[in-house]
C-alpha cells in the first residue's frame, strides 16, 4: 500500500524526516518496500498562462508562446503539441535548476529568442506523463511556486502491510501507529455534516436478506452533484497512492478509502429500480456485468446488491456497469457496508477478481469506521461536487456487533517477553493504540478491543502489542541457560555427509537440480511404459509444462546438466546428485520419497598435463570409483551382475546387487538412443544408488585386524581362460582353493589375440600367499599353488601358458 | 704364499681404486676377496695345513690384508657417497613447471552452508531433522494456525498434487510433526526443500531451501530466541555483525518478528542489495502461538517455545556475493568449481 508523507502528516504532526519515518514504521512492523521523492529541484517553477500560441518561422515542429507569470511576459519556443491559448502552465525561467541538474538559460531556438521552459509532468518529477505539458486548473494563481500548487515536495512511501493489521491498510491506521509509537496527539479528518431527518426513508429503501454475510449497511443520498474532473490536489494525491483519477465522485470514494480504509461504493441513484436495495445471496449462475466490462457467472455462496430488477454490485468486490455514475449523473446512492470477510475472499478467489475494496473486506473492516467513512465522503462530495445532501442516513444494523474482551494476565507478559513490565505500564501502552484498559485488584487487565482491531482476540495478541511498542529494541537478549538434550546421532545424515565427502574425493561436482520432471522429460528418456512414468506424482497447477511431475531419478536432470556444460565446451565432467525421487505409493496418501544418489562421467579421467596424457574413462572407471565408496562403507557383500534397466546400454552396464539378491543400484553406459538425444558427442556414464539400502548395509564398526608377521610370497601366473568364464568366477575359484593362506588377488594384465586361442582370453594374475601363524617355505607354497592351479584346470578347463 | 698375499693386497688396492660410481662394485670386491669363498678367505682357510709359525706370519698378513681391504672399501663407500650427493645436487628442476593436477571435486554451495548451519546449532545442542517434502494441507497450514480463508494463505503459492496434498511451502510443517512424535523439552533444526510457484527470476526459485528451527522449553522466552538468533548470524558472518528484530506476522508464531542483520556489503550505509536500508532481512521468527502448541497437545500454559526459519539461498547469495538464485540450480561447472 502507498502512503505519502505530507498525506500522513495531516494527521499525525511527527517531527521526522523520511528516513527516520521510514525507520519507525519498520520497527513497528510495517515494512517499507520503497521510497520515492517526488518534486524535488522544482524549486523556482512558477505558474504561467499562455497568452498566444504562434508557428515558429523556421521550424514546422515548434511553437512561440507569450507566456505571462503574472508579474511580466516572457517569449517560450515550445516543442509540446497539447497547449492552447488560455492554458495555464509551470513556467522555469533563467537560473532554474530542473532534475539531472539542467540549468534553464535564455537561448536562442533557430533564430527565434526564447526565455524559459514550460514542462511536463515528467520533467518536474511527478509522474511518467511525457506526452505534453503538464495543464494546470484555470484558476491557479499566476506566478506561484509550483511546489506549492502541488504541495511538493513529498515522498511516497510503498508499505507491506501483513494479514494480521488490516487497519493499518489506510492513512489513519499508520497514523494512529505512529502517534502510539511516539507518544503524541492523532486526529481523525474532520467530518462538516449535519443531517440527521428522516427524509431519507423516504426516498430509498434497504432490505437485507443475509444478515450474516451483511451485519451492516449504511446508505445516503446526494442530489444534484456535478460530476466533472476532481480538484488538482486530489488528482495528485490518488496519483501519488498508485490510484488512477476518474472523476470527482469516484475520486471521493478512493480518497476515503485510503484515508480511512473503508470501501465505499457511489451508484447512479436515477439507475436504481424503485429506489429499493436488496442485500442477498446470488441466484445458482446468475449473470452480473461488471465495471471491468467483464460479465461474470455468479453461484449461490456469492453476496450481490440488487435493486429491485437486478444486480447492480457484487458485494465488497465491485459495482455494476448497469448502475455506475458517469458525466451524466446527477443523483447519487452512497453505500458503505460491513461484509463478512471470508465470504468476499470466497467470492474474490473464485472469480480471479480482486479490488482495493475486496482485498480490505476480506481482511476485517472496521464496522464503526462504515458510518464515518460515508459521513465523510458524503461531504467531500458535496464540497467538489456540490449537491443537496437528503436528510438522514439509511443503517441497517440488525444486529449490534459487541466489542471483545480480553483478560490479560500480566505474569503471562512476562512469561513469553522475559521482560519486567508493571500492569500500569500496559495500560499506557494499550490505551494509546486504542484499546480500553482496565487494571484489576488480582493485576490482571480487562482489555476492550477497538472496532479497528478485530484480529486481536487472545491474551497473546495483547502481549505481541506490547512489545511493540515497548519496542523489541529495547528487549535484550538472554543467553538461555538450558540443560543439555542428548540426542544419538542420525546415521542418515552422518551417511549423506561421508558420501558427498567421498565423490568430493573422487573429483566428483556436487550438483543440485529442482525436484521436477515432465512429460516431455520421460519421452525423452523413453521411459512412458516404466515405473518412471506410471509412478510419477503429478503436480496440479505446475509453473509450466517443464515442471508437471516430481522427478522420479536424478538422472534425466543429470543428463541436462552434462549436455549443458558441453554445450560450454566443458567435456571432463564428473557429477554426483544425492536428491529426492517421489514414487507414488498405492493406499497411501502420500508418495514416497526415497534419497537417491545419482551421477555421471565423461572425458578424461584425469587432466593432462605435460608429463602424462590421461585416459578417457570408462565403464570400469565407474566401476572402479563405485566399488571403492562400498568398501569405505564396509559392505563386503555385494556382487556385479550383468544388466540393468532401460537408461542404460545394455552390453554395459550392472546391477549391484548385495546379500545375494538385493539391488541397490546400477551403473553403466548411457542408452545410445539417449545420448542422442540429450546430443552427447563423447560416451557418458551413470549410476544411481539408493541412499536408504547404503544406510542398510552398511557396517560403521571398524575392528582391527593384526597384520601377519611372516613373509609373503608372490607367484605371478597367466591364466589361458575359456571366454565365457568370468573373471569373478576364476578369481572366486582361486579364493576358495587357495583359502585363508593367499592374502591378495591380483589381475595385471588381460589379453586376448596372437599367441592365445580362438575362443580363449588369458588373464594374469599375482596371487599373494602369506600365513598368519608362520613362514611359508618354498615347498608350502608350491603345493598350494599347484592346488590352485590344477582345481582352475578342472572347473574351467583353464590352461597355464608358459612364460 | 706371502708373495700371493702381497699380490692379491696389490690387486684388491687397484679394483678399489678403480671403483667409479656404482657402490655394488664394492660388494663385489669384498665378496671376491672376503666373501665365504673370497681369495683372502681361501688362504686362510688352508693356512691349517702351515706349520704353526708360518702359520702365525701368514695369518698375521692375511689378517692385515683384510682389515685393509675392509678400510678401503670403507673408505671407497664415503668417496662414491659424495660423488653421488655432488652429482645430485648438481640436478636442478625448473620448479616453474606445473605440477600434477589432483583430480578433486567440489560440494554444491547450497550443501557448504547448509553444513555450516548445521554445525552451528550442533554447537548449540540442536538436533537435526527432516520432514516428507510432499506434505498434507494439514501439516503445512492448518495445524500452523493457517486455515484454509486466512488471507496469509496469499504469502506463499502453492503447488498442489491433489485435494489436501501439497509440496511443502515451508519447512515449518516439520515443526508439528516433530512435536507431535515427542515431548518437551525440545531443540531441534529441520533444513530441506520448499516450494513455491512463484514465478522464476533473479530472486525467486520454484524450488528453494529452508532451514527451521525450534525450541520448546519451560521459561522459553523472547529474550532467548534474540540471544540465538544472535549466536547464530555472529557465527555465520562474523563476530561484529549486528542483528534486529523487528514486529512481523506469522500465523504459526507470536508475537512474530523479523531478523535482520546489517548489511555486510554495506556495513549498514545503504546499497542496493539492501535497497538502502542498511539491513538485510534473513529469517522470520517468533514465540510459538498458542493454537500450534495446542494443534499437538501442548499445554501453552505448561510450555513456551520459540521458532525461526528463512531461505537458504539468501544467506548463501548474500556470503558468496551471488546475485541470481538461478544459478544455483543451473550447475555449471564454471559456477560450481568457485566454492
Ligand atoms: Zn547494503
Amino acid at each position: 500500500m502507498k502512503i505519502t508523507y505530507r498525506w500522513l502528516k495531516e494527521y499525525v504532526d511527527f517531527d521526522l524526516s523520511a528516513e527516520q519515518l521510514a525507520d519507525k514504521l519498520v520497527s513497528l512492523g510495517i515494512n517499507v518496500e520503497s521510497m520515492q521523492s517526488i518534486g524535488e529541484g522544482i524549486d523556482g517553477v512558477i505558474v504561467g498562462k499562455i497568452l498566444s500560441v504562434e508557428a515558429h518561422p523556421h521550424a514546422e515542429r515548434l511553437t512561440v508562446c507569450k507566456v505571462d507569470t503574472g508579474k511580466e511576459e516572457y517569449n517560450i519556443v515550445c516543442g509540446a503539441k497539447n497547449m492552447k491559448q488560455g492554458d495555464v502552465v509551470p513556467v522555469a525561467l533563467e537560473g532554474v535548476v530542473l532534475s539531472e541538474n539542467k540549468l534553464i538559460k535564455p537561448v536562442n531556438i533557430r533564430g527565434v529568442k526564447s526565455e524559459g521552459m514550460m514542462c511536463s509532468a515528467k520533467e518536474l518529477g511527478v509522474s511518467d506523463d511525457a506526452a505534453g505539458l503538464f495543464i494546470l486548473p484555470e484558476k491557479t494563481p499566476l506566478g506561484k511556486e509550483i511546489k506549492e500548487v502541488l504541495s511538493l515536495p513529498d515522498v511516497v512511501f510503498d508499505l507491506e502491510i501483513t494479514p494480521n493489521r488490516p487497519d493499518c491498510l489506510s492513512v489513519i491506521g499508520v497514523a494512529r501507529e505512529i502517534a502510539a509509537v511516539l507518544n503524541i496527539p492523532f486526529k481523525l479528518p474532520e467530518i462538516k455534516l449535519k443531517s440527521t431527518g428522516k427524509e431519507i426513508e423516504k426516498q430509498l429503501q434497504v432490505t437485507i436478506k443475509d444478515s450474516l454475510l451483511c451485519p451492516r449497511y449504511l446508505a445516503r443520498v446526494i442530489r444534484n452533484v456535478k460530476v466533472s474532473s476532481s480538484p488538482l490536489w486530489l488528482q495528485r494525491r490518488l496519483e501519488m497512492v498508485g490510484l488512477r483519477a476518474i472523476n470527482n465522485v469516484v475520486d471521493a470514494t478512493n480518497y476515503v478509502l485510503m484515508e480511512l480504509g473503508h470501501p465505499l461504493h457511489a451508484f447512479d441513484y436515477d439507475l436504481i429500480s424503485n429506489h429499493h436495495i436488496i442485500v442477498r445471496r446470488a441466484e445458482e449462475k446468475e449473470k452480473f456485468g461488471a465495471l471491468d466490462e467483464v460479465e461474470y457467472t455468479l453461484t449461490k455462496d456469492m453476496l450481490v446488491i440488487t435493486d429491485d430488477n437486478k444486480a447492480v454490485a457484487l458485494a465488497g468486490i465491485m459495482g455494476g456497469s448497469n448502475s455506475q455514475v458517469s458525466e451524466g449523473t446527477c443523483n447519487l446512492l452512497i453505500e458503505s457496508a460491513y461484509f463478512d470477510a471470508i465470504n468476499i475472499r470466497r467470492t474474490s478467489k473464485k472469480l480471479g477478481l480482486s479490488t482495493e475494496s475486496s482485498y480490505r473486506f476480506e481482511r476485517g473492516t472496521d464496522f464503526e469506521m462504515a458510518e464515518k467513512a460515508i459521513n465523510r465522503v458524503t461531504s467531500l462530495i458535496k464540497e467538489i461536487a456540490g449537491g443537496e445532501v437528503v436528510e438522514g442516513i439509511i443503517d441497517q444494523y440488525p444486529q449490534k456487533i459487541v466489542p471483545q474482551q480480553i483478560i490479560l494476565r500480566l505474569e503471562q507478559v512476562n512469561r513469553i517477553l522475559g521482560i519486567e513490565i508493571s500492569g500500569k505500564q500496559i495500560q499506557v501502552f494499550l490505551k494509546r493504540l486504542g484499546f480500553e484498559c482496565n487494571l484489576e485488584k488480582n493485576s490482571n487487565l480487562k482489555v476492550v478491543v477497538p472496532a479497528f482491531r478485530r484480529e486481536v482476540s487472545r491474551e497473546i495478541d495483547l502481549i505481541e502489542e506490547i512489545a511493540r511498542i515497548y519496542k523489541y529494541d529495547e528487549i535484550s537478549p538472554a543467553v538461555p541457560q538450558w540443560k543439555s538434550l542428548e540426542y544419538s546421532p542420525n546415521q542418515e545424515f552422518l551417511l549423506e555427509r561421508e558420501v558427498k565427502n567421498f565423490f568430493v574425493g573422487a573429483g566428483f561436482y556436487e550438483v543440485i537440480n529442482y525436484s521436477f520432471s515432465s512429460e516431455d522429460e520421460f519421452k525423452k528418456l523413453g521411459v512412458e511404459d516404466s515405473f518412471y512414468y506410471t509412478k510419477a506424482v503429478k503436480v496440479k497447477n505446475p509453473l509450466s509444462r517443464e515442471y508437471g511431475f516430481l522427478r522420479t531419478t536424478l538422472l534425466g536432470n543429470i543428463f541436462e546438466n552434462i549436455s549443458k556444460n558441453i554445450s560450454y565446451n566443458l567435456y571432463n565432467l564428473k557429477l554426483f546428485e544425492l536428491g529426492k525421487v517421489f514414487l507414488t505409493k498405492e493406499n497411501n496418501l502420500l508418495p514416497e520419497e526415497k534419497k537417491m544418489l545419482s551421477g555421471a562421467i565423461c572425458g578424461m579421467a584425469e587432466e593432462s598435463y605435460w608429463q602424462k596424457k590421461s585416459n578417457e574413462v570408462d565403464f570400469h572407471y565407474l566401476k572402479g570409483v563405485l566399488v571403492s565408496l562400498l568398501e569405505n562403507l564396509e559392505i563386503k557383500n555385494y556382487k556385479m551382475e550383468k544388466g540393468s534397466n532401460i537408461l542404460f546400454h545394455p552390453g554395459q552396464s550392472a546391477k549391484i546387487i548385495i546379500n545375494g539378491n538385493q539391488q541397490i543400484g546400477q551403473l553403466g553406459k548411457v542408452f545410445p538412443w539417449i545420448a542422442e538425444k540429450y546430443n552427447f558427442d563423447l560416451p557418458v556414464y551413470i549410476f544411481e544408488l539408493s541412499l536408504g539400502a547404503l544406510l542398510k548395509s552398511q557396517n560403521t564398526k571398524r575392528r582391527y585386524l593384526p597384520v601377519s608377521k611372516y613373509p609373503a610370497v608372490t607367484r605371478d601366473v597367466a591364466l589361458v581362460v575359456p571366454k565365457e568364464i568370468s573373471y569373478f568366477q576364476v578369481s572366486s575359484q582361486i579364493k576358495k582353493t587357495g583359502g585363508e593362506v593367499i592374502s591378495q588377488i591380483k589381475l595385471f594384465d588381460v589379453y586376448q589375440g596372437k599367441q592365445i586361442d580362438e575362443g580363449y582370453r588369458s588373464l594374469a594374475y599375482s596371487i599373494v600367499y602369506q600365513s598368519k601363524e608362520k613362514t611359508l617355505t618354498d615347498k608350502e607354497v608350491n603345493f598350494i599353488h599347484n592346488d590352485v592351479l590344477q582345481s582352475l584346470k578342472e572347473n574351467f578347463k583353464v590352461k597355464i601358458r608358459d612364460k | 704364499m706371502e708373495k700371493e698375499l702381497e699380490k692379491l693386497r696389490e690387486t684388491a688396492k687397484k679394483e678399489i681404486a678403480q671403483i667409479k660410481e656404482k657402490k655394488e662394485d664394492l660388494e663385489l670386491i669384498r665378496v671376491k676377496y672376503l666373501g665365504r669363498k673370497g681369495l683372502v678367505t681361501k688362504i686362510l682357510r688352508i693356512m691349517k695345513d702351515l706349520s704353526p709359525q708360518e702359520r702365525k706370519i701368514i695369518g698375521k698378513l692375511a689378517n692385515e690384508i683384510k682389515e685393509e681391504i675392509n678400510l678401503l672399501l670403507s673408505l671407497k663407500q664415503e668417496e662414491l657417497k659424495q660423488l653421488i650427493y655432488k652429482k645430485d645436487l648438481k640436478e636442478d628442476l625448473d620448479i616453474t613447471l606445473p605440477g600434477k593436477p589432483l583430480v578433486r571435486g567440489k560440494l554444491h554451495p547450497l550443501t557448504k552452508i547448509l553444513e555450516e548451519i548445521k554445525v552451528i546449532f550442533e554447537r548449540l545442542n540442536f538436533d537435526i531433522v527432516e520432514g516428507p517434502e510432499v506434505e498434507t494441507e494439514y501439516y503445512n497450514f492448518e495445524a500452523l494456525n493457517t486455515p484454509e480463508d486466512h488471507p496469509a494463505r496469499d504469502m506463499q503459492a502453492t503447488f498442489y498434487i491433489s485435494d489436501g496434498i501439497v509440496l511443502r511451502t515451508q519447512t515449518s510443517p516439520v515443526q508439528i510433526r516433530v512435536m507431535e512424535k515427542n515431548t518437551p523439552p525440545l531443540r531441534i533444526i529441520a533444513p530441506g526443500r520448499c516450494y513455491r510457484s512463484d514465478a522464476i527470476d533473479a530472486s525467486h526459485s520454484p524450488v528453494f531451501h529452508q532451514v527451521e528451527g525450534l525450541v520448546v522449553g519451560k521459561e522459553i522466552t523472547f529474550r532467548h530466541l534474540k540471544s540465538i538468533m544472535k549466536m547464530f548470524f555472529r557465527q555465520l558472518f562474523g563476530e561484529d555483525i549486528e542483528i534486529r528484530l523487528t514486529p512481523s506476522f506469522f500465523p504459526f508464531t507470536e508475537p512474530s518478528a523479523e531478523v535482520s542483520v546489517c548489511c555486510v556489503l554495506c556495513k549498514g550505509k545503504g546499497c542496493s542489495v539492501c535497497q538502502q536500508t542498511g539491513w538485510l532481512e534473513l529469517f522470520g521468527a517468533g514465540m510459538v502461538d498458542p493454537n500450534v502448541f495446542k494443534a499437538v497437545g501442548y499445554d501453552p500454559e505448561k510450555w513456551t517455545g520459540f521458532a525461526f526459519g528463512g531461505g537458504i539461498e539468501r544467506l548463501a547469495m548474500i556470503k558468496y556475493g551471488i546475485s541470481d538464485i538461478r544459478l544455483f540450480y543451473e550447475n555449471d561447472l564454471r559456477f560450481l568449481k568457485q566454492f
